[in-house]
């Protein structure tokens, strides 16, 4: 069964993927069950990964590679609901990349190579795949001409699913300057689009 | 028909707030025509997850897997009463031995020094007071002279003796803890117009007046009585009377009450008017300047006070 990461273009549920099934699949998650971990993991990393590709260019999937690890080992302990599995989530992926940050700063390294998203293998479905691709991408190259702090809010708004409130208590602000930095993150989106005729 | 196609000038409506909160919330429907290509572009973030975000599966699976099966055999193994560990459990202390404490730091450990200090001046302060004690004991204090030992002054020995009486009962009773030190000056200034006690009653004079002007102690008490009672024969009575006036002339002006030129108090012997032996001069040890034992030759012999007056300016003191 593919997994979408919303149920249609027009009404999206942002707060709720799993559902009413969120209960069951942590049990199980923390019982020890491969399934049901795999399923919360499928249903979080493109979110997640997206997220960091707009914040954290260069080192996304290094980074989500450590906060999942953070998320195993502290996987039993967890307790709440979904919106609170994702709060905590993208917590632990952005203290993660703060860490990552810091430490490269430190120590610079470049990576060798790069592999581009388009020498991936697909598979069936590939031309409506890349297209899909090439919508987020491109939306997330669109992403990356605001501010940074703009930007880090809408992702974690709309691409994570958390409300105004969590998202102030991640980055550390009231939520009223989260909701003015979303509002302006817009508006210049909508005036990047209408200026440059970008059509999606 | 209007002249121009141009767009009105209030242009597009401006965006609502309530908009953009809709389309942060997700809610695509009824968005303004401003917002329609932003609200594509928040659509394709929210799009299907690709292949390359679903390839690092296995990777986090593994991960899963191995701390899935660490934690299962770690309860398992508590569960298991005999079974083996990994982990090394040593046995418990014995109940009489105590646990052992974390070794501090050297700068934290407190030394020896620490201890001794208050010791240090305990004893320091104590040291102090045997050496005073000693001193008192020795008898060896300002204004204290060597000839008044209190052996020599119980003894009873009388100012009758030679100018070397007091020489003479000093080494006649050495005392062992006496140490010589320099002889005290006496606290009795002498005036420019007195002469200096240069006879031995003067200096008993000057040796018992000089000693009531300082502090109590045991040492001095016993000089300050044997003094007393040499002076108390020389006077012909121990009322303080008979002592002015015999040591009145050799404190001059200390003992005068009266008015200027007048005194109350027996003449010395040698005052001017006396004779021309020496008028405050100094004759030490002449047999003639030696008062009798008993009185003084300007004494009268019923001791009445007034007969004899010393002048303040004839009469011989420090």
């Amino acid at each position: 069964m593919p997994i979408l990461l919303r149920e249609g273009p027009l009404n999206v549920d942002t707060l709720h993927v799993v559902g009413e099934d969120f209960a069951a699949l942590l049990a199980a998650a923390q019982g020890g069950s491969d399934d049901a971990f795999a399923f919360l993991w499928r249903d979080a990393n493109p979110a997640l990964l997206r997220y960091l590709r707009v914040v954290a260019q260069d080192n996304a999937e290094d980074v989500a590679a450590e906060t999942w690890v953070q998320v195993v080992r502290g996987l039993p302990r967890f307790t709440g609901d979904e919106a609170a599995w994702r709060a905590w989530l993208f917590t632990t992926a952005r203290r993660r990349l703060l860490d990552q940050a810091r430490l490269r700063k430190r120590h610079p390294a470049e990576p060798l190579d790069e592999i581009s998203a388009a020498d991936v293998p697909r598979t069936a479905g590939a031309e409506q795949i890349a297209m899909e691709n090439i919508a987020t991408e491109s939306a997330m190259a669109l992403l990356s001409h605001l501010p940074d702090r703009q930007a880090e809010v809408i992702m974690l708004r709309v691409v994570a699913g958390l409300d105004t409130d969590v998202v102030a208590r991640m980055l550390g602000q009231s939520p009223g300057s989260v909701r003015v930095a979303a509002h302006r993150g817009l508006r210049k989106l909508a005036t990047l689009l209408s200026g440059a005729g970008v059509t999606l | 028909m209007p002249d121009s196609f141009l767009p009105p000038p209030w242009g597009p409506p401006p965006i609502d707030e309530r908009d953009l909160d809709a389309l942060l919330s997700g809610d695509m429907f009824d968005v303004p025509p401003q917002l329609r290509q932003v609200a594509d572009a928040l659509t394709a973030l929210r799009a299907a997850p690709t292949f390359a975000e679903l390839s690092g599966e296995a990777t986090i699976m593994a991960e899963f897997r191995a701390l899935a099966e660490f934690r299962a055999y770690g309860m398992s193994a508590a569960a298991r009463p005999g079974g083996m560990a990994h982990t090394l459990e040593l046995p418990a202390l014995p109940s009489g031995l105590a646990p052992r404490r974390r070794a501090r730091h050297r700068s934290h450990r407190r030394t020896g020094r620490l201890l001794t200090r208050p010791m240090a001046a305990l004893t320091a302060a104590a040291a102090a007071a045997v050496v005073v004690a000693a001193i008192a004991v020795a008898g060896v204090l300002p204004g204290h002279h060597p000839g008044t030992s209190p052996s020599s002054a119980v003894s009873g020995t009388t100012a009758s003796a030679s100018g070397g009486a007091l020489p003479a009962a000093q080494s006649a009773s050495p005392d062992p803890t006496r140490t010589h030190t320099t002889r005290p000056t006496p606290t009795v200034t002498p005036t420019p117009t007195q002469a200096p006690p240069t006879s031995n009653v003067g200096k008993l004079c000057v040796d018992y007046f000089s000693s009531l002007g300082h502090a109590w102690s045991r040492s001095r008490w016993a000089s300050e009585v044997g003094l007393y009672t040499e002076l108390s024969k020389l006077a012909g009575g121990g009322d303080l009377y008979h002592l002015y006036k015999l040591c009145g002339p050799y404190f001059g002006d200390r003992f005068h009450h009266g008015s200027a030129g007048s005194s109350q108090y027996p003449q010395h012997p040698r005052a001017g008017t006396q004779g021309a032996s020496g008028e405050g001069g100094s004759d030490p040890g002449q047999p003639g300047s030696s008062p009798q034992p008993t009185a003084p030759p300007s004494q009268p012999a019923n001791g009445q006070p007034g007969n004899s007056q010393p002048t303040a300016s004839t009469g011989p003191g420090l």
